[in-house]
């Protein structure tokens, strides 16, 4: 239903995303993941037509079922945009307003993509506020931002998100922000209704315990370029690329008792700008030679997934 | 540097209470006994609001609790703000999750290490920046002391407010989410370090974080805090391997499956639980 071929996304000066393909069926979850500055956000931005100056999307197309959004105008785009596609931002309390009272901001969307007057939209709301688990709706469709806390903001973003029934959700870092029993009901709330819905949902997250949690497939990104391409088990049991090896071997959870030194990845992600040559995590992998000079494509592994490494596979 | 030994008895933080008491006060920390022992690591888990940064930053004698006791190698605090207390400072150093908000933007960050043991008159001129030198290799940062903060990643910028802490000497160095806002990758780097630190001068770490992972990877004992009261503490391995409060197990319940097998594995059992 979603088709994103070869988006690159960036400045005048530097690339930010590369060549990204990403296809996505209805129903779906694809949890995008890498780390801060690897292109995961601007990935979604530039599928939703989001990006802000000076970042622009340079190349590359994105279908959504039969219609190629990027050559649609802005006021066809954004009627797609808020009916069949919604965005769930990490800090919620920042893309509310926060002088207009939350039960009103869910109310507009209604107003403004279906067409509903505002007494049926109000009815909506509070509907939607008792699906999304937000106690007594009937009067926090009347609470200022300020008086929820973040996760009840985060609550009232999925239901503003989910107002119009969309076919396609991007949330990015939709839980990040949120302590983790809130963000267990979180994930368990976009879960449910998603299967309810049958709605597709773009996850982008850095947290590897989220994306056991809820990915069916995951993208693996790493300086503007997607490494790794696999189903979620696959990913977890038998990771062929070295970033992906190494997210894995240094992660610390609760559940297990890792190594007394960790297994760190030495060096930092290089900026966009100063991105090397050929394969962009040579600088910090073990097993880096002169053929990682040339950029490795995203080839199918005899596992199932894609990798783009010279020398993928190996111990974990 | 040797590591040293903090207690805390019965600490209680109020804040607000209002005019005359209309409102009743937060009790953002309220009656929390612990004992850091000496070259030991000690976690503070808790979700947001739980008091775990209030009492960091009452243990670390930056804020002065309404009432109870902190004793350092025996000895309270002298009264903030005096002479006494600006001394005892090198003695218990602070990491913030922020490096970039804890450093200077407007001078290189080994002028920075430098002026912290200035400002403890420690060694002369030119033994200090002998030291800066010996800190900035020992954390990583060798020959980058010219460098401002914006020339720095955010990994090497918190390897240089290590530096900076220990430049000081400690006996106690309190994280308060030191590592939360770093890539895990990054993250790990940073763990390792500061484990070579404490193998090496035996420093004391009063650990605290949201992140569960972390706290048992780093500490020693754990405390659980919520509310502002601990409910749980003991040996970090037991505590998380054999939970025994309640909110304890629902905190471990909450956190994400390690892999999707462990997930189902977690959603069958909830369902025959259910059934």
């Amino acid at each position: 239903m979603l088709r994103i071929e070869g988006l690159t996304v960036g400045t005048d000066s530097a690339d930010l995303v590369l060549d990204v393909d990403l296809e996505l069926a209805p129903g779906e979850t694809l949890c995008l993941v890498g780390e801060s500055g690897c292109g995961k956000s601007q990935t979604c931005l530039a599928a939703m037509g989001l990006t802000a100056h000076p970042v622009k999307r340079k190349s590359g197309a994105v279908r959504f079922f039969d219609t190629e959004l990027t050559a649609l105008g802005e006021h066809e785009f954004s009627d797609i945009r808020g009916r069949d596609l919604a965005m769930i931002f990490q800090d919620a309390s920042a893309a509310l307003n926060p002088v207009k009272r939350v039960g009103d901001q869910v109310a507009e969307v209604l107003c403004v993509h279906r067409g509903l007057s505002r007494r049926e939209a109000m009815a909506r709301a509070v509907e939607l506020f008792e699906m999304v688990g937000i106690p007594q709706p009937p009067r926090r469709v009347r609470a200022y931002p300020h008086e929820l806390s973040g996760g009840m903001c985060q609550r009232v973003m999925i239901a503003m998100a989910l107002a119009c029934r969309p076919r396609l959700i991007i949330a990015d870092e939709a839980t990040t922000a949120l302590d983790v029993t809130t963000q267990a009901q979180i994930l368990r709330l976009l879960k449910s209704l998603q299967a309810e819905t049958g709605a597709a949902m773009l996850f982008v997250t850095h947290d590897l315990g989220v994306v056991a949690e809820i990915a069916d497939r995951v993208a693996v990104m790493y300086s503007g370029r997607i490494v790794e391409l696999a189903d979620a088990d696959a990913l977890f049991t038998a990771p062929q690329h070295p970033y992906t090896q190494g997210l894995l071997a240094c992660r610390l959870h609760v559940s297990s008792t890792a190594p007394a030194r960790l297994d760190a990845i030495e060096g930092t992600v290089p900026t966009p700008a100063s991105r090397p040559q050929g394969c962009a995590f040579r600088m910090r992998c073990l097993r880096a030679s002169e053929t990682c000079h040339r950029l490795p494509a995203l080839a199918p592994m005899g596992t199932g997934q894609l990798v783009a490494c010279h020398f993928p596979g190996g111990a974990a | 540097m040797s590591g040293g030994e903090l207690v805390l008895t019965d600490i209680v933080r109020l804040y607000g209470g209002g005019w005359f008491g209309r409102h009743a006060p937060v009790r953002a920390v309220d009656g929390v006994s612990l004992r850091l022992e000496p070259g030991k690591t000690l976690g503070i888990v808790g979700e947001s609001g739980s008091g775990k940064s209030t009492l960091g930053r009452i243990a670390a004698g930056i804020e002065v609790p309404t009432s109870g006791r902190v004793l350092l190698n025996g000895k309270p605090y002298a009264p903030m703000g005096s002479a006494a207390w600006r001394r005892e400072r090198a003695s218990i150093q602070v990491i913030w999750q922020d490096p970039s908000r804890a450093l200077d933007p407007r001078m290189p960050i080994g002028g920075q290490i430098e002026e912290a043991m200035a400002a403890h008159r420690m060694l002369d001129r030119a033994g200090r920046l002998a030291r800066v030198g010996e800190l900035l290799e020992l954390v990583g940062l060798g020959g980058l002391g010219h460098r401002y903060v914006h020339q720095l990643s955010g990994g090497q910028q918190q390897r240089a407010v290590i530096a900076r802490a220990l430049s000081l000497a400690p006996q106690i160095v309190v994280c308060d989410e030191a590592v939360s806002a770093l890539d895990v990758s990054v993250q790990a780097q940073i763990i390792n370090l500061l484990n070579d630190l404490k193998a090496r001068f035996a420093i004391s770490y009063l650990f605290i974080s949201h992140d569960l992972g972390v706290v048992r990877h780093i500490s020693d004992s754990v405390a659980v805090m919520r509310e502002g009261r601990i409910v749980e503490t003991g040996d970090a391995q037991a505590v998380f391997s054999a939970p025994r409060h309640p909110y304890t197990k629902a905190l471990l319940a909450a956190v994400p499956a390690a892999t999707p097998a462990e997930r189902r594995a977690r959603e069958a059992l909830s369902r025959m639980e259910t059934a």
